[in-house]
């Protein structure tokens, strides 16, 4: 009896053990926007967007990282500037912030004194919340600057079922208008 | 003698979340490409299988998400006629959602309200499935259901889940006039439109049991939600909500609800109602209004042996007021950045509202309820609440003070 058990004991015991599952949900990305079309959006009547890359000098980070009261990851920023007849339109910054479960990608445009303009989603990548695209949400943040709290709860209303993309996107233009602010705007002449 | 089998409360809670704990593996899609698949059958009846000749959740290539959620109340009455102050280990709900494809969904609730069916099953409490339904996905626009459904009326009956309410204690006409938690077997539709860039509008409509005639004065229609097994009357009952948002943060919905609810089916109860939701920045206002009517006439209640008056109308409402915050002062504490809550709030809530399950009646059917209080939210789905609320009864002169506190968590 004893014997006749062994064999199945031992095969358990050294039997490979199966692979752990993890919860990791799909990722479920939908580009609404290129790089090129997210530009068109943001920097509306350019004649041409010059991508200009500002390092995040740790002065400016700590200054930056102050002021949103987080940490930021970027080691350099790239602004685009938009440009019609040599004069500066507006600039505008691609950003990423985790959303649920993945990052969005989305574009913060600026005015030349650093109010924001167009906000636009390029890549969702959760299953559900294609609100977060539409204007109804997105129009809410034109105007603002980094004086305002930028916050779910304050002066950004949510998207019911899509809260925490809406709290990612609020916190992405926030650091949109303050790294602008801190490294953009004191390297050239304020308007 | 032998016992009758009963499943205990630890039990299938196991097996419920046992069946469905493993998304990684049961997402596993075949590589194989669509022809060779097609060419080998459906595999889920493969003896090979996790499973062997037996059907798992992995066999099933759907992905699957577990939850739900529970909480644990506080309550302190200062009415000598209630029990003074308990604990209430209220709800435990266990909630599985699977997507087999992009466009079908099953989605289950399980309740053990207060301690199940366990202590001797002295029927202490509650062990039911609240909602389980499956959805086809046609398009924004359009999603058909079947199932148990969560009757589409007013906002606190479908968002009623401990960790999304703001109280404790749910508002008078969600226990009486809707009476919450709703469900009900049957078929629905559903979606949302976009008729343009702001406006949006949103509709649930649902074909069910419908209610039965176990309506009344004391109780108003608590008792009478619709067995999930059979239809009193045959005549199905049809509900439903439209809500319009003209911009975000502004939503008015309008509730409907018509069926027969006595044995012959000739006796009808319709309801109507509508609901607010308004966000001002930080301030959120939300009401809602519902009033019922019946032919009226007389039912045989369960458990009496001379027949009730069924009330011809009722009538509940609530307004509540909303106000979310975080003292800068906290924001280094372990309530706020400095515990690593980066989006921690604080709400001050307060609430009227009122209930009258029969308005051709003055008497103790008719309460009015305040409440004031605060919760914390560290996360969304995490909330410790503390409430006062006063019960007045009008006509009778009694009030009922008491304290409530509870601690919710979604997950």
């Amino acid at each position: 009896m004893r014997r006749a058990l062994a064999f199945p004991l031992a095969l358990a015991f050294f039997a490979p053990a199966p692979a752990r599952a993890e919860v990791v949900p799909t990722v479920y990305e939908q580009v609404w926007l290129t790089p090129t079309q997210a530009l068109a959006v943001a920097l509306p009547g350019a004649d041409r967007v010059v991508p200009r890359v500002f390092a995040a000098t740790p002065d400016a980070r700590a200054r930056v990282e102050r002021r949103l009261g987080r940490k930021v990851e970027e080691d350099a920023w790239t602004f685009h500037e938009g440009v019609k007849a040599g004069q500066t339109t507006g600039w505008a910054l691609i950003v990423e912030e985790k959303g649920k479960y993945h990052p969005i990608t989305f574009i913060v445009g600026l005015t030349p004194a650093g109010a924001v303009g167009e906000v636009a989603v390029m890549v969702y990548r959760e299953r559900r919340g294609e609100a977060v695209r539409r204007r109804r949400f997105l129009g809410q943040f034109s105007g603002k600057t980094s004086a305002d709290p930028l916050m779910v709860n304050r002066d950004i209303v949510h998207l019911t079922g899509a809260t925490v993309s809406s709290w990612s996107i609020a916190a992405g233009v926030k650091k949109a208008t303050v790294v602008f602010e801190e490294v953009v705007r004191p390297r050239r002449d304020r308007p | 003698m032998t016992r009758p089998f009963r499943p205990t409360v630890a039990a299938v809670a196991a097996a419920f979340v046992a069946g469905f704990a493993s998304p990684a593996l049961a997402q596993q899609a075949p590589d194989a490409p669509a022809a060779e698949r097609r060419a080998a059958g459906p595999t889920i009846k493969s003896p090979t299988g996790p499973g062997g000749r037996n059907i798992t959740a992995f066999d099933r290539h759907a992905q699957n998400g577990v939850g739900g959620y529970y909480d644990i109340e506080f309550v302190q009455s200062f009415d000598p006629r209630s029990k003074g102050s308990f604990f209430d280990n209220h709800r435990l709900i266990l909630q599985t959602s699977s997507y087999m494809h992009e466009n079908l969904m099953f989605n289950a609730e399980v309740e053990f309200e207060h301690g199940g069916l366990i202590n001797n099953l002295t029927n202490d409490g509650e062990l039911k499935i609240e909602q389980a339904w499956a959805d086809w996905r046609v398009g924004d626009a359009l999603g058909l259901r079947a199932g148990v459904l969560l009757v589409p009326f007013g906002i606190v009956n479908v968002l009623h889940d401990s960790d999304v309410r703001e109280t404790t204690a749910r508002p008078l006409m969600a226990n009486s006039i809707v009476p919450t938690t709703w469900m009900d077997a049957g078929i629905g539709a559903h979606g949302v439109l976009y008729p343009t860039e702001d406006l949006m509008v949103n509709y649930e409509a649902i074909l069910t049991n419908g209610l039965n005639d176990q309506i009344s004065a004391a109780d108003g229609l608590r008792k009478s939600r619709s067995s999930l097994k059979t239809d009193n009357n045959g005549n199905k009952a049809v509900s439903g909500r439209v809500g319009v948002s003209p911009w975000l943060g502004l939503e008015v919905g309008l509730n409907g609800y018509y069926g027969a609810y006595d044995a012959s089916g000739t006796q009808g109860l319709w309801m109507g109602g509508a609901d607010l939701g308004w966000t001002l920045g930080s301030l959120e206002l939300v009401g809602e209004y519902a009033r019922v009517g019946t032919p009226g006439g007389t039912t045989m209640l369960a458990g009496k042996t001379a027949l009730s008056a069924v009330p011809t109308q009722m009538q509940g409402y609530y307004g509540e007021a909303r106000y979310r915050f975080f003292p800068e002062v906290l924001e280094d504490t372990f309530l706020g950045r400095g515990g690593g809550f980066e989006r921690a709030t604080f709400t001050f809530f307060t609430r009227y509202g009122a209930a009258d399950t029969d308005l051709a009646a003055a008497d103790a059917t008719d309460k009015v309820e305040y409440v004031v209080g605060v919760n914390y939210r560290p996360i969304q789905t995490f909330v410790p609440k503390l409430e006062f609320r006063r019960i007045d009864e009008p006509i009778t002169g009694k009030s009922d003070n008491a304290i409530w506190a509870s601690v919710a968590a979604g997950f």
